[in-house]
């Protein structure tokens, strides 16, 4: 066992091709690498591995120690995914390569700020818009507030009229009075807003004079906080129709008057916390993680992408905000959800969310993974895609799914790629009542084919996220019995692929509804059926009982899905045909080329395929063992 | 909620000591932070003679918050709705607390002398003053003939 074994935690790669001996070679290799610490003592059970694999397992460790005694996690495994609290942030994950680059990890073009570092963009960014500009910091910063903190466009404005630039940004003309203390003739003064007599001292105003007594000041801006959240520091005066800004200093400066005895920097803290989200909400490039309470906040370098949060493992596009939606662009997404939205008020709706047995006629709803229903009633196996027999389906046949191609009629099969009844003539039968309302029927049939898989794998993507949670469950039961961890590790590690194929395969109908008939369609349709096949048949291992369970068996079938699935990524992000660049052609040519390679692996790692032979009962959980994961599921 | 404020009593002491012209605002025995308040129609509108009831509640963050206004007979009004609520900016996003109980009224009784069909909350008296606002300024009289007078 080398340190390199430890490397793949944060290259990537895969865990069981780093094992050179070959996943059948069980005794050695990554289960002893992987040997968990025991329960009572995690931390000191660590350290002989930290010493062994000093760089990643003190690392590990070195973020493990900072909460408080986590589960046993072994340093390979996701801590934060076993309930360790991590709230320092970046949880150490195990990762397949395919899952990594699905997100981007490799060569990030993206930047993570926890709140500090946010703290620290939005100081620079004023330290240097003043430094240039030759103008106080809470200036500097008003400016950059009312031009979405866009340092450039706010430096060609200021040369050109920057008296307008400041008017627009709520500060007084150049060199007037600033905010603080306000000028009061004699001790005593009336504040305007609640009409009391105050000592001269306790009065303040911003830089246009209206004043009122510092305890109205702190009320009026902790109302903003509470009522405007991050447009809470756009605050203006309090005077009716006076639009001189509130600056940073001036909050300081009634704060202490406005906490009556409570924190004193209460007003300040949440006026900065304010701050940051106005920074992140209103930057060009620059978005919260959509994961509840999660407080990273991401930068886009280049244009949108997918990328998965290190702290709450939110999936996301950096694009649009909404869940992660490789291989389809954000503009493409948006029209299809515009079109689901429309497409929901029809009557059509149910047949799309149940299905009738194709043998005895029970509605059935589908609600578990695997698209292979089996009917309670009869015991008819089915396709949910299809409804054509499951035995259709399997090897036997002596092929993949042909169930992600819409062929226009109502049996499926491997047809013409993308044929459609009804588009023939549209112009010329358009007068055709009749024709006309085939059309639409045809064209609602289109978007329903579509409309099927795709919810279809995104439900089954939901069923898949509890099974990774389960498979989660069962490592940290596994590890609390001391046992090899390993053993269930394949299980995360499966799930995780089958979760990521799963959302990549939901949008990949939404790429092929939108996409035109053609070379280009139907190699998509190739990619996209080679996936399909193998996810099926993945899920289908992933559902099985532990005790049934072959690990071999779903470590082929993991790998060879997320070899699928890069190169479905890959041939889109490269383009699958490319007439105009040479190189697109030959790296699609390639990718087909490597997908038959991979088509004859995944034979080869089928149930009763030529390779696949029995694990190693060595290796299986005990009795004892065995009787806890049964009660974990 | 705390005792009522030195802000509140002084602006209902002046409102009945120094009152607006054609506005009267009385608070309730019962809770003086709700006023019981007439405006009467202004001269050249179709609202003239008539005197119209509304109530004015001050909230408690009074007056970080605006008072809430409504009234209470029956109008026709492109910024006035059935229920009597009125569409006016410094009741909402406009209002500064340096505003007051009295500024509040002169605008509510400016508007009824200006109304504006541009930002309506009466769809249908807006589109009516709009198309056809002789026809709107009737049906605006009549109801100030029926409902706010006598
Ligand atoms: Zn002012
Ligand atoms: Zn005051
Ligand atoms: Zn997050
Ligand atoms: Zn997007
Ligand atoms: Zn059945
Ligand atoms: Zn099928």
């Amino acid at each position: 066992m080398s340190d390199s074994e430890f490397e793949y935690d944060s290259a990537g790669s895969y865990v069981y091709e780093s094992d050179d001996g070959g996943s059948g070679d069980d005794g050695e290799g990554p289960a002893s690498a992987a040997s968990p610490p025991q329960r009572d003592a995690p931390v000191a059970a660590a350290l002989p591995a930290a010493a062994a694999h000093a760089p990643a397992a003190a690392a590990a460790q070195g973020r493990r120690l900072g909460g408080p005694a986590p589960a046993p996690a072994p340093p390979l495994s996701g801590s934060a995914s076993l309930g360790a609290s991590d709230s320092a942030g970046s949880a150490s994950r195990s990762r397949l390569a395919v899952v990594s680059q699905l997100y981007g990890e490799q060569g990030k073009d993206y930047r993570v700020f926890g709140p500090d570092a946010v703290r620290a963009e939005i100081a620079a960014v004023v330290r240097d818009v003043a430094s240039v500009l030759e103008v106080a910091a809470d200036d500097a910063e008003a400016m950059l507030l009312s031009c979405s903190w866009d340092k450039q466009r706010l430096l060609e404005r200021f040369t050109e009229r920057p008296e307008q630039v400041r008017a627009g940004a709520g500060l007084a003309k150049a060199g007037s009075r600033g905010a603080g203390a306000a000028e009061v003739d004699g001790p005593e003064a009336d504040c305007p807003v609640c009409f009391a007599s105050v000592p001269a001292s306790e009065m303040a105003s911003l830089a246009c004079g209206h004043g009122a007594c510092r305890e109205c000041w702190g009320e009026y801006l902790s109302g903003q906080l509470r009522s405007r959240a991050a447009e809470a520091v756009e605050a203006v005066c309090m005077e009716s129709d006076c639009s001189c800004i509130v600056p940073h200093a001036f909050v300081r400066h009634v704060g202490l008057a406005a906490a009556r005895g409570s924190d004193p920097m209460a007003l300040l803290t949440s006026w900065d916390r304010s701050l940051c989200r106005h920074f992140v909400e209103h930057s060009r490039r620059l978005r919260w993680c959509p994961g509840s309470g999660c407080d990273k906040a991401f930068q886009a370098v280049s244009a949108g992408r997918d990328v998965e949060c290190e702290s709450c493992g939110s999936a996301f596009c950096l694009g649009c905000g909404r869940g992660a939606h490789r291989p389809v662009s954000c503009s493409m997404l948006s029209s299809w959800l515009e079109k689901c939205e429309d497409e929901s008020e029809t009557a059509n709706w149910i047949i799309v969310n149940t299905k009738r047995c194709p043998k005895c006629g029970v509605r059935i709803e589908k609600n578990q993974g695997c698209m292979h229903m089996k009917c309670g009633v009869c015991k008819h196996e089915f396709c949910w895609v299809c409804t054509g027999d499951w035995a259709m389906h399997g090897q036997k046949t002596g092929g993949y799914y042909a169930c992600n191609r819409y062929t226009g009629q109502k049996t499926q099969g491997r047809g013409v790629p993308g044929s459609r009844p009804g588009k023939k003539g549209a112009g010329a039968s358009a007068l055709d009542k009749d024709a006309e309302e085939n059309l639409a029927k045809a064209e609602l049939d289109r978007y329903l084919f579509y409309y099927q898989r795709y919810s279809g794998h995104m439900r089954a993507g939901t069923f898949a996220a509890g099974q990774r949670e389960r498979a989660q469950q069962r490592m940290a039961e596994v590890a609390a019995e001391g046992l090899a961890w390993v053993e269930v590790d394949f299980l995360e590690q499966g799930t995780e692929v089958l979760l990521a194929c799963r959302r990549v395969l939901q949008f990949t109908y939404v790429m092929a509804y939108f996409m035109a008939d053609g070379r280009e369609k139907s190699l998509f349709e190739h990619l996209q059926e080679l996936l399909e096949g193998s996810t099926e048949e993945l899920s289908e291992l992933l559902e099985r009982p532990l005790e049934e369970m072959d690990r071999r068996q779903v470590v082929n079938f993991t790998r060879v899905t997320a070899k699928f699935l890069s190169q479905l990524l890959e041939g889109v992000d490269e383009g699958l045909v490319d007439g105009a660049s040479g190189a697109g052609a030959a790296s699609s040519a390639a990718s087909s080329a490597a997908s038959s390679a991979a088509a004859e692996e995944a034979a080869a790692a089928k149930p009763g395929g030529a390779k696949s032979t029995s694990p190693s009962g060595k290796r299986k959980p005990t009795d004892r063992a065995r009787q806890r994961l049964r009660a974990a599921r | 909620m705390a005792g009522l404020s030195v802000r509140i009593v002084k602006e209902t002491e002046k409102l009945h000591t120094d009152p607006v012209p054609g506005i009267t605002a009385t608070p309730f025995e019962d809770n003086l932070r709700h006023f019981n308040v007439t405006i009467e129609g202004a001269e050249e509108t179709p609202y003239a003679g008539g005197i119209f009831r509304l109530e004015l509640f001050l909230p408690a963050e009074y007056p970080m918050a605006p008072p809430k206004v409504r009234f209470i007979t029956k109008m026709y009004h492109p910024n006035i709705n059935r229920l009597g609520l009125i569409c006016l900016d410094i009741l909402k996003d406009k209002w500064s607390p340096a505003l007051q109980i009295r500024t509040v009224l002169l605008s509510i009784q400016a508007l009824l002398a200006a109304p504006n069909p541009d930002d309506p909350l009466n769809n249908e008296a807006a589109e009516l003053w709009k198309s056809d606002e002789a026809e709107a300024v009737r049906i605006a009289a009549d109801y100030t003939r029926r409902f706010a007078t006598g």
